[in-house]
């Protein structure tokens, strides 16, 4: 399912008000959209390996980057320690130079910790891009603390539900059982929608591993939804080579859940991919999900990989009623039709089927200074929102490849190498729902609010 | 939606052959807000009233999208000893600054007309508020009058320009009242509009034509009703407003006097096109540089206006040695002595450079402003077409409206304009005795025996008048067959859920 960014009004009704097919078509296609956002592939965000510091002071583990539009932090990051130590993590506003959150965990085996912290971000405006740092230290020098960061970032909090109305047949109408749809999907609309759109920070490439041993390529997390996981990995070796793809719980991160494999021999560079069924794992609507992904030549000579592409994927779910396109002259004003939306409403809802999740992923670099420094840093991802933001690496040419076989390119005319670039993703031929490449960038996202830029 | 007639005998009286007509006319001459000074109340010297109030569009003669013409008043007054005459300081001119010093102009009016009630007296209702724009003295031999020439309230807005900030997120009612609140028009009756414009500012264009255009990209239109309230009224307004549901006269061939019919089929179009350009924030970007050297000389200030490159939804203020370079004649340094304030709107801003060294003038080089642009799409095109074959090939119909942004919005205009457009239209013209009541909207029925008319049809225009001691009124009138595609259309509050239901409009 490809997905728009959308721009819908929906009009506030009042009683004597005549209803419209324009307005009720505006309530149906703010569900679907809702629905797409929800449904549409998204890519993997990239995770790092886990943390460990010996240092009481704190150090910086990670460097991260969002387009503010959300007040709320969350996080979601597993803890260790030393039996006879503490370990704190907490993230950082650099931006600003506050703390936001600090957690403390003891004891040696992983603690999956998720959360949130209200107004953390209110004295951002719509739009500042914020480095967050992610801060790690021990409580007793030389003892281990460990930290996995998962994801950490911006939610949206509907406070108040006004919920969905019924509309029993043979009742007369309010203006108000249609201005709660509205203040409903306005609500999932503006409090729970991501902002920004994640894409996969690749890990450092490699395009001869010089030897036939397994190689970490990736590290991701998504939240999970229903029910497909889809990588992809740019490789080659003449004699074979293979990539797999370990899957783990984060709440449970050394624990893993399944591994899918798949091989082929390549005498040039090419792409394959793996569509792993992830339900048949157990995984339940937005549990957070690690994956791990491997690459190995099978012999040699030669052998490598260079970029990969993460992307959950997934058919849309049966239990969505498909709104009825409305038209002057209709006589359907009943609850056969009106309660299709109410319906898929209440799923888009916190504890529905179709839940939105709305959290907005703090990106990080690719690959940062701590992972090696090399040509050609890259990033992929799914096109979902209007502004590409992207810090460009050193001078490095800035190209987005995408299309058929990602054999078209272009380079961006980036300006600044030591500030933000941002660029109108419609002005370049590549759909909504499209994947591409980026390289040449230290840092990328997509924003649905064209950033502070200076 | 008509006047209230509730205590009188207006119903009986206004097509009563004995009624005697009243007419009331007031002048505001000191501006306090009343017509209860002495000399406000100018009836006695009423000769004539002519009034017009239209929701007819010029170019189709038919009630279209965003509004009608500018409400008139014609008063035509006796002048004895020059009373009225604004450069007679005998006269009330030696009283009144705004006769003396403006001629009168803008000095608000209130026309009232009615009939005489064998038992309540004078029962009259408002028929004009607006003020006078010209004064005209008639004065030769045997003749001393003095005609006042009056618009509506909004013909005061005609020409009125002002420049804005971005407003967010607004739905097309609320704009309107903001902009006519800020002109100090604060007697408003708004439909809540179906449309939020993502952006809307005002660009230095004629404010009347700004509403009117956010109107036109709601499907409704704004006028201002008798008694000079601003009316804004969306696509739906006939099918809501009981006044526009139920008759409010019968307008029979018993008093008229004249009736006209005019068929238009030359207005007649087979399809609609809407074009709409998209709007969504956009980058930080230089929406203004100064190729020249702006000079400020010693202790003193310089303002310049910098028109932008493209509407901005926020501005920043400049920032020196980023967005402007202040230096001294010899080229050193004077941002200690340089100080910049700005006014901003969504296309310009005032700056106001300051130098505050006594005696060493100021350049400021490479001025620039940065704001966080509106970003406009490509026009985009939706059409709508007839599935009537009343005339032969093909006739479009544009409709070009910059509040045109989302494609529901320009497909809703496009068909609203259709049915209006897609077959011919009869205005009929009805002239009698006036009837007092009526506002433009009303339904009321007009019958002619002889003609074979008997039809429903709304109020277009109305022209009350007096003359001769007698009241008329000419009002225009649209059958009301076919102004919408249907009947018995659901309404919110008043239908049920069920399947059949009311239908629902466009």
């Amino acid at each position: 399912m490809a997905y728009r960014p959308f721009n819908i009004a929906i009009p506030e009704v009042e009683t004597g008000q005549v209803l419209g097919a324009t307005m009720l078509n505006s309530y149906g296609r703010m569900a679907g959209a809702l629905l797409a956002e929800a449904q549409s592939e998204y890519s993997l965000a990239k995770c790092k390996n886990s943390h460990t510091s010996t240092s009481t002071s704190y150090a910086t583990k990670e460097r991260r980057w969002i387009v503010h539009s959300k007040n709320t932090l969350f996080y979601a990051i597993a803890l260790r320690s030393d039996v006879n130590s503490i370990c704190y993590l907490r993230v950082w506003d650099q931006t600003r130079g506050v703390q936001l959150a600090e957690l403390q965990h003891q004891g040696n085996t992983w603690q999956f910790y998720t959360g949130t912290v209200a107004n953390a971000f209110s004295a951002y405006a719509n739009g500042d891009i914020i480095e967050l740092q992610l801060q790690l230290r021990t409580a007793v020098s030389g003892l281990s603390a460990n930290a996995w960061i998962f994801a950490v970032g911006q939610q949206g909090v509907i406070n108040t539900w006004p919920g969905v109305p019924a509309f029993a047949d043979g009742t007369t109408s309010t203006a108000q059982d249609l201005n709660d749809v509205r203040d409903c999907l306005l609500r999932l609309e503006n409090s729970k929608v991501p902002a920004t759109a994640t894409l996969l920070a690749s890990e450092p490439m490699n395009e001869d591993v010089g030897d036939d041993v397994a190689h970490t390529i990736q590290n991701a997390v998504y939240r999970y939804r229903g029910n497909r996981l889809v990588v992809f990995v740019e490789g080659f070796a003449v004699n074979g080579w293979k990539f797999w793809v370990d899957i783990y719980r984060c709440s449970a991160p050394s624990t893993k859940v399944g591994s899918v494999q798949g091989s082929w021999a390549d005498a040039a560079w090419k792409w394959h991919g793996l569509d792993i069924d992830m339900a048949a794992l157990g995984f339940t609507l937005g549990e957070w999900v690690r994956i791990r992904i491997y690459y190995q030549r099978l012999t040699g000579p030669n052998g490598g990989w260079r970029r990969v592409v993460a992307y959950r994927s997934g058919a849309p779910t049966p239990t969505w009623s498909t709104p009825r396109l409305w038209a002057e002259g209709d006589t359907a004003v009943g609850n056969a039709e009106l309660s299709k939306l109410a319906s898929n409403v209440a799923q888009l809802y916190a504890g529905g089927a179709l839940e939105l999740l709305g959290q907005n992923i703090a990106t990080l670099a690719a690959p940062d200074t701590v992972e090696g420094d090399g040509p050609d840093r890259a990033c992929t991802g799914i096109h979902r929102k209007r502004w590409l933001l992207v810090k460009q690496h050193k001078s490095e040419p800035v190209t987005l490849t995408y299309g058929p076989s990602f054999s078209l390119s272009e380079t961006l005319p980036t300006v600044r190498e030591d500030r933000w670039n941002v660029f109108d993703m419609d002005e370049y031929e590549l759909p909504y729902g499209g994947l591409y490449i980026l390289t040449g960038i230290d840092v990328a996202l997509e924003s649905d609010l064209a950033p502070v830029t200076d | 939606m008509a006047q209230s007639i509730a205590g009188t005998n207006l119903a009986s009286n206004w097509h009563s052959p004995v009624a005697e007509p009243v007419v009331r006319v007031y002048a505001d001459w000191d501006l306090d807000g009343d017509y209860s000074d002495a000399d406000e109340d100018i009836s006695g010297y009423v000769l004539r009233v002519s009034i017009a109030h239209r929701l007819l569009d010029a170019v189709y003669g038919l009630p279209v999208m965003g509004g009608g013409r500018v409400s008139t008043a014609s008063l035509t007054l006796l002048n004895p000893a020059h009373r009225f005459t604004p450069e007679n300081a005998n006269g009330l001119a030696g009283t009144y600054a705004s006769i003396a010093q403006r001629k009168a102009y803008r000095v608000p009016v209130k026309i009232e007309m009615g009939y005489r009630d064998a038992v309540n007296g004078a029962e009259v209702l408002t028929q004009f508020v607006g003020q006078v724009e010209n004064a005209d003295p008639n004065e030769r031999a045997g003749q001393r009058m003095l005609v006042y020439t009056c618009k509506g309230l909004d013909g005061f807005i005609e020409r009125h320009r002002i420049y804005s900030t971005v407003r967010e997120d607004q739905r097309v009612d609320q704009l309107i009242a903001h902009y006519l609140t800020a002109a100090g028009l604060t007697a408003q009756q708004l439909d809540k509009a179906v449309t939020t414009l993502p952006f809307a500012w005002a660009n230095g264009e004629p404010l009347l034509d700004l509403l009117r255009a956010f109107a036109a990209a709601d499907g409704g239109w704004l006028y201002w009703d008798k008694a000079g309230v601003a009316r804004y009224e969306r696509a739906t307004h006939w099918l809501e407003s009981a006044d526009s549901l139920t008759p409010q006269a019968t307008l029979t061939g018993a008093v008229a006097t004249q009736q006209r019919n005019e068929a238009l089929y030359r207005n007649v179009f087979s399809s609609v096109r809407a074009s709409y350009t998209p709007m969504a924030h956009g980058p930080l970007r230089v929406v203004y540089t100064n190729d020249d050297v702006v000079e400020v000389p010693p202790a003193a200030s310089t303002t310049i206006t910098c028109e932008f490159t493209q509407p901005c939804s926020t501005v920043r203020t400049p920032v020196v040695q980023t967005d402007y370079s202040p230096a001294s004649p010899a080229g050193s340094d004077m941002a200690s002595h340089c100080s910049l304030t700005m006014t901003a709107t969504a296309t310009r801003a005032e700056l106001t450079v300051t130098n505050s060294h006594a005696s060493i003038p100021l350049y400021l080089y490479r001025l620039r402003i940065r704001g966080y642009i509106i970003a406009v799409g490509d026009a985009q095109e939706v059409r709508a077409e007839t599935a009537l074959t009343l005339i032969d090939g093909q006739r479009d119909h544009e409709v070009s409206n910059p509040w045109l942004v989302r494609p529901e919005q320009a497909a809703f205009v496009a068909r609203r304009m259709l049915t209006l457009l897609e077959r011919p239209r009869e205005i009929v013209t009805w002239t009698g005795r006036l009837c007092p009541w009526l506002e433009l909207g009303d339904l009321v029925t007009v019958q002619n025996s002889a003609q074979g008319l008997d039809t429903p049809a709304y109020v277009v225009g109305l022209h009350p008048s007096y003359a001769g001691g007698a009241l008329r009124m000419d009002a225009e009138l649209l059958p009301q067959a076919n102004v919408f595609p249907g009947g018995d259309y659901f309404t919110l509050g008043a239908s049920k859920y069920q399947t059949p239901s009311d239908r629902v409009y466009f």
